[in-house]
């Protein structure tokens, strides 16, 4: 019987970035059809796990399978992951139109040498289309919304028809709204069978859409369902000792800490102003 | 056109035209993706090249492209490490090929007139064979580009993607530096070392200005490039001025117009479209 393959498989993944260990011992599967979000606190290694995962980093030690090959040397293969960077870190002065912005997720595919075809154009107006964002596709990508932009760079990642879809920290920058389309067009995404790895530190959002959550703090400090994973136990590693969640509805809230050494501090401070 | 008549003159012309075309096209990608200040090390790194060829009594454009050649695959794999920002290895690199030439021409004696027109330039003075290897340079570096347009305008725009989507990113930028010695260096002996740079970035900086496509900021920075050598040429003819120094304020005058005239009302009107969306949400 064919068994079925882990589209991302990481064992004892150790990584180093600038001489910092970043990633500690992560082991991790990510199976066909699972909404993973990876979260943490800043600083947890999610993004370079991210790079990782996408071959824009190797790995220090262990062993790493995309799509069972290694992610550094995948050549075409690469085309079945779609990578929304941080819409953040884009230059939006830069002179280029969204329809061509989007054309850019085909170049890998084309290879050296190749102009864009008519199919290829044609595949761009059906990744616009699927992000409703056709009548947008001459503006020059400054002249767009946040959300707009987030449309533009999703239809980028999508463009090549991806199985697995990589996100990192989508919503930086925009507000809560826009967010939340957003998280509802990747839900649609999901249930058309795409695999989703997404990166963020909105633990409450990422509870209610994701079905699969990891959380980083350098290692791996669980992994699982959401309902699973969210406990103090977990909670209180990420995020300090009396960090605690509150559930109300379907969408478990983190309660931050009252941190005692900070209270301490305080009082100390009023003591001395009294002296 | 009685000015054409000359022999000399016809050179220049043609000389103009090429690095105007060459330095406008390399200077898109290097005003876009922030490679000016390398720009300007080149330029000065290409001093040593330039004096080892009259040391060894070769084509100094030539010694200076493989010096220049090294020197950005130098800044290029120090800065690829992380260890040293790029602006720090361009300095370090700048200053040392500098020096490293004026060692060189110390121990030359009285080739220094000849050394002035590389350091000033002196586009009256360019001989056949120096069109022959700027014109097949300016062929490598136009087919070059146009082979690898959409992989350099991916790199210049967003490298990390570009590398996530499989293309050789760090190859591709090695080749960008590559393309940038090499024109730098065919433009030296029109504009001199010290004003080249200008040439690469001042026509692109000025079609920035005016575009809001990548294809139009091409299209007009060649427009200008153009404009800024032939007009600057013809202008230092008639007015007998220092030919590199007026191409160089002929872009800059474009420069300070387009900023000027500039649809920067491009991006008042780019806001506008986001208020009036986010009012519409």
């Amino acid at each position: 019987m064919h068994k079925v393959q882990p589209l991302v498989k990481l064992s004892h993944v150790y990584v180093y970035y600038q001489n910092v260990l970043a990633v500690e011992d992560v082991s991790l599967a990510v199976w066909p059809g699972q909404f993973l979000s990876i979260i943490g606190p800043n600083g947890s290694g999610k993004t370079t796990l991210l790079k990782v995962m996408l071959g824009l980093m190797p790995i220090d030690s262990g062993e790493i399978r995309l799509f069972g090959r290694n992610p550094q040397s995948m050549g075409k293969m690469r085309q079945a992951i779609g990578y929304v960077p941080q819409i953040t870190k884009i230059d939006y002065t830069f002179p280029v139109t969204v329809f061509n912005t989007v054309m850019m997720g085909l170049f890998g595919q084309m290879g050296l040498f190749h102009w864009p075809k008519k199919a290829d154009r044609e595949k761009a107006w059906r990744a616009l289309e699927k992000m409703d964002i056709v009548d947008l596709a001459h503006r020059q990508i400054g002249a767009l919304s946040g959300g707009q932009r987030q449309r533009v760079f999703l239809a980028r990642a999508l463009v090549a028809d991806p199985k697995l879809l990589i996100l990192d920290e989508p919503t930086t920058g925009v507000d809560s709204s826009t967010s939340s389309n957003l998280y509802d067009l990747l839900l649609s995404l999901h249930q058309e069978g795409i695999t989703i790895i997404l990166v963020s530190h909105d633990i409450g959002v990422v509870a209610e859409y994701a079905d699969q959550i990891a959380c980083m703090n350098r290692r791996l400090v669980a992994h699982g369902r959401p309902q699973e994973v969210l406990n103090g136990e977990v909670l209180s590693c990420m995020y300090g000792p009396e960090a605690g969640l509150v559930t109300h509805g379907a969408v478990p809230h983190i309660v931050l800490p009252r941190h005692p050494h900070r209270s301490a501090h305080l009082i100390d401070e009023q003591r001395r102003e009294e002296e | 056109m009685d000015i054409l008549q000359y022999a000399f003159m016809q050179r220049a012309f043609v000389a103009a035209l090429l690095i105007g075309v060459v330095c406008s096209v390399v200077g898109v990608y290097v005003v876009l993706k922030g490679l000016s200040f390398i720009g300007a090390g080149l330029a000065h790194a290409s001093f040593g090249g330039v004096a080892l060829g009259f040391l060894f009594g070769i084509n100094p454009i030539l010694s200076a492209v493989l010096f220049a050649l090294l020197t950005a695959w130098g800044i290029g794999w120090t800065s690829q490490r992380g260890e040293v920002k790029e602006d720090t290895a361009v300095g370090i690199f700048f200053a040392a090929t500098m020096a490293f030439g004026i060692l060189i021409i110390g121990l030359l004696h009285g080739y220094n007139i000849d050394l002035f027109g590389y350091l000033f330039g002196s586009l009256l003075a360019v001989s056949k064979s120096d069109l022959w290897i700027s014109g097949s340079l300016s062929l490598f570096v136009l087919t070059t580009v146009v082979i690898f347009y959409k992989e350099l305008l991916f790199i210049t725009f967003d490298p990390e993607m570009a590398a996530a989507t499989g293309l050789p990113a760090t190859a591709l930028y090695y080749l960008l530096l590559s393309l940038m010695a090499i024109t730098i260096v065919l433009s030296l002996k029109v504009v001199g070392i010290i004003l080249v740079s200008a040439l690469v970035i001042i026509p692109a900086a000025t079609a920035y200005q005016l575009s809001d496509t990548f294809r139009k900021m091409m299209l007009y920075s060649i427009f200008f490039g153009i404009l800024s050598a032939i007009g600057g040429l013809f202008i230092s003819y008639y007015l007998d001025i220092a030919s590199g120094a007026t191409i160089v304020l002929t872009a800059t005058c474009f420069f300070f117009l387009a900023a000027a005239l500039s649809p920067k009302r491009r991006r008042p009107k780019g806001l506008n479209v986001i208020r009036s969306n986010a009012i519409g949400d």
